[in-house]
């Protein structure tokens, strides 16, 4: 695995100022995200906690690319990314970012290692033997040809973490990686994502309701009613 | 597409998912299927009716004129034989044929088919232009002389006397209970004299045919030919005057002739040919947007089943054109299937109208058009949806459950 050198520890990888995000329903117009500023440095790991509907899985999201902010600026990696086109962000997630869901979504009826080599696929070339690597590192070297409904939910998150790792992001996204499984499983899937930040040096960004995993942060973010309540 | 093996993975899945919808599939497919189909047999079914009409008239010259009388009930139409000499006076008529036909049984030994008896003169030999294998043609004197002799046409040989016939001048065939001799066989020509083939004819003295086979059975016309294309409408009108002067015909009283010109004769069955065609392609081109509209239905269902798996895409780095592909190749392997089946259903249809004896023409070049044309609206039709997949915003699409 590549190792990711913390040059900088000090300098900001995301960098977000009064971030507001709203919803339209009908004719009301919901404000989930009422002005959210936050640095996160390169390699730390931060945790994201709030009751449900606080907007934290909001601000995941916009944070990972997936949804674009009605207002506020947000820099990734020293890049001003509120301007750029869908395909730019999609290049960046595909080349920066990883992702880890609580639901997996893996692609239904493809294998096991072909959802890892997957990202690959939009970027330089396919990484085949890399995904190999990955999926054997994680204990899954008998299962690379098993499909997504034939893996158990650990296994399912082992196979979404190497997919997430395939292009060597810098910073990993993870919305309740461990809400859909056995404690067993998910320990170990939290030791995974631990020692990939220590070890590995990726910035993580964690939603959390365990106040055990968000013990492990470096630093615990808390969202209620669309504001941060405490963190930086 | 850096990975072409996984990207056919993704389009496989729809695929999949039209083999699990099974009967729905196949008849959300039908349009398309019948739309290629009907594109391929109606450029077939014209091609044919144009052959048709071009055989038909193979052995006629642009000059010709035809005579005949119009079918009323009233007064038999004294157009006959007899208005020939008189015809032949005008100036630009170079030759005139009579043609009295209809289809009879014919008889060699114990060999009884049925064929054309065309009755006419000695001058048809040089209208159509015919070629003796055997013998002679008869001369005028053998219808005045009412001697029964006839020329057979080369197919007609062959169906009295077999594939391989000898030397048959000099033998007797039998029509409607009498003898005739044998004088003359004709080389294969092809094609036919409006709607009479030359080469399964019994070609007969005119006389002769009127009085001892066909009589008021037969179909009766004259065939002119006007020594130059340009002189034609000079020559119609010189006929009319005449015919009317030697029928007794005046003022207002209808006449008992009608007379057209080949040009206009093939020019009007090619009108109707091409109306008809026009017609056809209209309806093929309808049946093929139904058929579209069809694609689209199934690409709109399989762009909402698989919403969630569109987002994940993205939420991986697929950029909106890599998603728009995915959904298009599948527009475009759908048109493809319908192509092929229609195809094929064409094919059978081909063969079915073929067997009737229907004209039709096999035209492998009605396959490329059809191609063309089902992959067009297939694509144009399957772009929209794909488009649609390829703008989902990600977050979206992955809450979709």
């Amino acid at each position: 695995m590549k190792m990711t050198p913390l040059q900088s520890p000090n300098s900001s990888i995301i960098k977000i100022k009064d971030i507001k995000r709203s919803f339209r329903l009908g004719t009301q117009t919901i404000d989930v995200l009422k002005g959210i500023s936050l640095d996160i440095k390169k390699g730390e790991f931060v945790a994201l906690m709030g009751p449900s509907g606080s907007g934290k899985s909001t601000l995941l999201n916009i944070l990972g690319l997936l949804d674009v902010p009605t207002s506020g600026s947000y820099m990734l990696d020293e890049e001003n990314v509120e301007k750029l086109s869908s395909d730019n962000l999609a290049d960046i997630r595909n080349k920066k970012l990883g992702f880890i869901f609580q639901s997996f979504n893996l692609i239904p009826k493809v294998s096991a290692l072909d959802n890892v080599v997957l990202p690959s696929i939009f970027y330089v070339k396919e990484e085949t033997d890399k995904a190999v690597q990955l999926l054997t590192k994680l204990g899954l070297e008998d299962r690379l040809d098993h499909l997504p409904n034939e893996l158990s939910g650990g296994q399912k998150q082992k196979v979404a973490i190497a997919r997430s790792l395939i292009n060597s992001p810098e910073i990993l996204f993870a919305d309740e990686p461990t809400g859909n499984l056995d404690s067993k499983s998910g320990d170990e899937v939290l030791e995974i994502i631990l020692n990939l930040n220590k070890k590995d040096g990726k910035t993580i960004v964690m939603v959390t309701h365990d106040d055990s995993i968000s013990a492990m942060a470096d630093r615990v973010v808390h969202i209620k009613d669309g504001y941060l309540v405490n963190g930086l | 597409m850096k990975n072409l093996n996984l990207y056919k993975k993704l389009t496989k899945r729809s695929l999949e998912s039209l083999k699990k919808a099974g009967l729905k599939s196949f008849l959300t497919l039908l349009g398309i299927f019948i739309g290629s189909a009907t594109v391929v047999l109606v450029y077939e079914l014209g091609r044919g009716a144009q052959a048709s009409i071009e055989q038909q008239y193979s052995n006629m010259s642009v000059n010709t004129i035809i005579i005949n009388a119009p079918s009323t009930d009233g007064e038999k139409s004294k157009l006959g034989i007899d208005d020939i000499p008189e015809l032949m006076e005008i100036d630009v008529i170079e030759n005139v044929a009579p043609q009295l036909t209809g289809r009879l049984p014919v008889t060699y030994s114990t060999n009884t088919v049925s064929l054309n008896i065309f009755g006419t003169t000695a001058s048809i030999k040089d209208i159509v232009n015919l070629e003796l294998l055997q013998g002679n043609f008869y001369t005028d004197d053998a219808g005045k002389n009412k001697d029964k002799v006839v020329v057979l046409g080369y197919e007609s040989t062959q169906e009295l006397f077999g594939d391989n016939f000898g030397n048959v001048v000099g033998e007797n065939i039998i029509i409607n209970r009498k003898n005739y001799e044998i004088v003359g066989v004709l080389a294969y020509k092809g094609g036919s004299f409006g709607p009479v083939t030359i080469d399964d004819s019994v070609f007969v003295p005119y006389e002769v045919s009127e009085r001892y086979i066909l009589g008021s059975n037969g179909k009766f016309n004259l065939n002119l030919i006007v020594d130059d294309f340009d002189n034609i409408s000079y020559a119609q009108e010189l006929i009319a005057e005449k015919l009317r002067d030697l029928h007794g015909i005046r003022g207002s009283t209808p006449e008992d002739f009608r007379i057209r010109d080949m040009g206009s004769v093939v020019q009007s069955a090619q009108e109707s040919a091409r109306t008809m065609s026009i017609l056809l392609w209209s309806v093929g081109l309808i049946v093929l947007v139904v058929g579209g509209i069809g694609i689209m239905n199934i690409m709109y269902t399989s762009v909402l089943e698989r919403t969630k798996e569109i987002g994940i895409l993205k939420a991986l780095g697929a950029r909106d054109n890599y998603i728009l592909y995915i959904f298009l190749s599948e527009a475009v392997i759908l048109s493809f299937i319908g192509f092929v089946v229609g195809s094929i259903l064409s094919l059978l249809i081909y063969f079915g109208v073929a067997q009737t004896g229907f004209t039709i023409s096999f035209e492998p070049v009605a396959y490329l058009i059809s191609f063309v044309s089902t992959m067009t609206i297939g694509t144009v039709f399957g772009y929209y949806p794909a488009k649609k997949a390829a703008g989902l915003n990600p977050v979206d699409a992955l809450r979709y459950e």
